[in-house]
């Protein structure tokens, strides 16, 4: 309750501080769709290796003198998959509504990770969903770095092999930091959070990625990713399942994006 | 041009690994039904395991899947008579032993995680949609699975069969031997039991490498979860106990319990309350009849 009110209040800070654009300010990309295939391999959790494939839709950022909108995808999609060998999809996951709001002077924002469903098969869930909300402070932001520390609030419900349907509320404090070097882009986040208020057995998250734009025809990218992410979700051990994964995934991506400046 | 290359060849081999599963295996699974039978109890067939020169199933049955399966008869021409038909039994179990899920999602009638024992990895391969046979679901995992069926006549490897990278099934010596009795699963359901273990293999699920304190530390030889191919050993026993309930002899279900506590013991225990089940247990001796009956709730042990 306290956190969701700190979040309220920060909101609503925003709300109040945000000027209102005007058209000759605003510079800022869009990126109508983008279309992801690669592979995945995964240890511990899931000794596995899968396919797979990612749509991306209505991403895009906008950005003013005074503030920055932006949003990774409005829609996502995201399944795993053995493609060659005739296997039902492993992983399917929808993602809505993720959105964005920095606010430049202040260095504060507000973030709505959007609404993730679905199932993950390798992992036991099914009617699956996420939520949340996060408020961030902006270190460091430059044309190539960029350095951000998060508190936010997670909701979760699912089941697991079939089971009653289990609910997860996580805190959790996040820091992540961006770079941007030619072609080259990358992030590293590392995450912390309390699961239903269990102090005493956090949950870590580490990720890493690495992007490089292999050639540009006009609007149209194309990349390659190097994504590495580990894993410790103690809500895993409480029902009895492993709770530490690692996993390294490749994939190409084609973008359309659609860049102006004012 | 390296990406190129690269894509062009992930579609041909895409193309042509999905090509190669030429075994229609709808049609392969009536074929048996309507040929073998019904599911007969085992007091009414020969139980192959005390008899090994012969099979459970008629050779007219197991010719249907001699012809059908990708089964590469040159190599089984060095192997010693009677392990094909073994194999092709195993085939024919997945096929024709009836096979059910378990109320409450229960193993033995344990359940290790707050959500039950069977994956839902495994839910969604036997149960597969709603309404249908699980039996045919079961058969078309496995025939799907594998490309080519061969025999490798390693006399010095312990492995019963393994699936390799080019989606074959690698058959040893030790699938089946007619002079040992315990060791090399001759029970159909045993065969059947190691067909869907490295079915599962084929959903590119490998083992882990076994923790320091147990019996095959530091061999990958271990699963983290009830949902690898170690977990089929497990669960396919139990389903086997549910949808032939009234077809097994007392010797089958000693068998069956036989068949968990190894799989249990050696290689799968993550699970506290079944690792306690079959803890400072004697496979062979102690997994009886009347204790598989108690554990399932059936009937007191007398």
């Amino acid at each position: 309750m306290i956190l969701g009110r700190r979040l309220l209040g920060i909101f609503l800070l925003l709300s109040a501080v945000i000027p209102s654009p005007s058209r000759a300010d605003l510079s800022g990309s869009v990126t109508p769709v983008s279309l992801a295939a690669g592979g995945v391999g995964s240890y511990i959790q899931c000794p596995c290796f899968r396919w797979t494939i990612g749509a991306r839709a209505a991403g895009g950022v906008l950005e003013t003198r005074d503030i920055v909108i932006s949003s990774d995808a409005l829609f996502k999609f995201r399944m795993q998959e053995d493609l060659m060998w005739d296997q039902k999809p492993m992983v399917k996951m929808f993602e809505v509504g993720s959105l964005r709001l920095l606010l430049k002077g202040a260095h504060l924002g507000l973030a709505f990770p959007g609404v993730t469903f679905g199932e993950d098969v390798d992992k036991g869930y099914s009617d699956f969903l996420q939520t949340g909300i996060y408020a961030l402070v902006n270190l460091i932001r430059t044309e190539t770095i960029g350095l951000e520390a998060r508190t936010g609030y997670q909701y979760q419900q699912y089941r697991i092999n079939l089971g009653p349907l289990l609910e997860e509320h996580e805190g959790y404090e996040a820091i992540v930091f961006n770079w941007r070097r030619g072609r080259w882009n990358g992030s590293l986040s590392g995450l912390m959070g309390f699961e239903n208020g269990d102090y005493e057995r956090p949950h870590f998250l580490a990720t890493e990625s690495t992007r490089i734009r292999a050639f540009s025809i006009k609007d149209l990218q194309m990349g390659i990713a190097l994504e590495f992410q580990a894993e410790h979700e103690p809500f895993r051990q409480r029902v009895g399942l492993e709770p530490n994964s690692v996993a390294a995934t490749v994939w190409m991506d084609f973008s359309y994006i659609k860049q102006w400046k004012k | 041009m390296i990406l190129r290359f690269f894509q062009i060849s992930l579609s041909l081999c895409t193309f042509f690994l999905v090509s190669c599963q030429t075994v229609d295996s709808n049609t392969l699974f009536e074929q048996l039904r309507a040929t073998c039978g019904p599911a007969q109890t085992d007091e009414e067939v020969f139980i192959s395991v005390l008899r090994p020169e012969q099979t459970r199933y008629s050779s007219e049955c197991l010719n249907i899947l001699d012809a059908a399966l990708p089964i590469d008869h040159l190599s089984f021409a060095q192997a010693r008579s009677g392990l094909k038909e073994h194999v092709l039994e195993g085939f024919a179990g997945l096929a024709l032993t009836p096979i059910a899920m378990p109320p409450d999602n229960r193993i033995l009638g344990t359940s290790p995680l707050e959500a039950g024992a069977i994956p839902l990895a495994f839910w969604r391969i036997f149960e597969g949609d709603p309404g249908s046979n699980l039996n045919q679901n079961a058969f078309n995992y496995v025939v799907g699975k594998f490309v080519s069926i061969r025999f490798v006549d390693n006399q010095l490897t312990n492995l019963r069969a393994e699936f390799n990278g080019g989606r074959e099934l690698i058959i040893y010596p030790k699938f089946w031997e007619a002079d040992s009795y315990w060791t090399n699963y001759h029970m159909p359901y045993g065969a059947s039991a190691t067909l869907l273990h490295e079915a599962r293999h084929g959903d590119t699920i490998a083992h882990v490498v076994c923790p320091p304190d147990s019996r095959n530390a530091g061999q990958s030889e271990c699963d983290p979860e009830i949902k690898g191919a170690f977990g089929m050993g497990l669960v396919y026993p139990e389903l086997i106990l549910q949808g032939s309930r009234h077809l097994l002899a007392d010797f089958s279900l000693k068998m069956l319990g036989w068949l968990m506590c190894v799989t249990v013991q050696i290689s799968l225990d993550t699970y506290e309350e079944i690792e306690g089940l079959f803890r400072g247990r004697d496979c062979e001796l102690d997994s009886t009849a009347d204790w598989i009956k108690k554990q399932e709730g059936w009937e007191s042990p007398s």
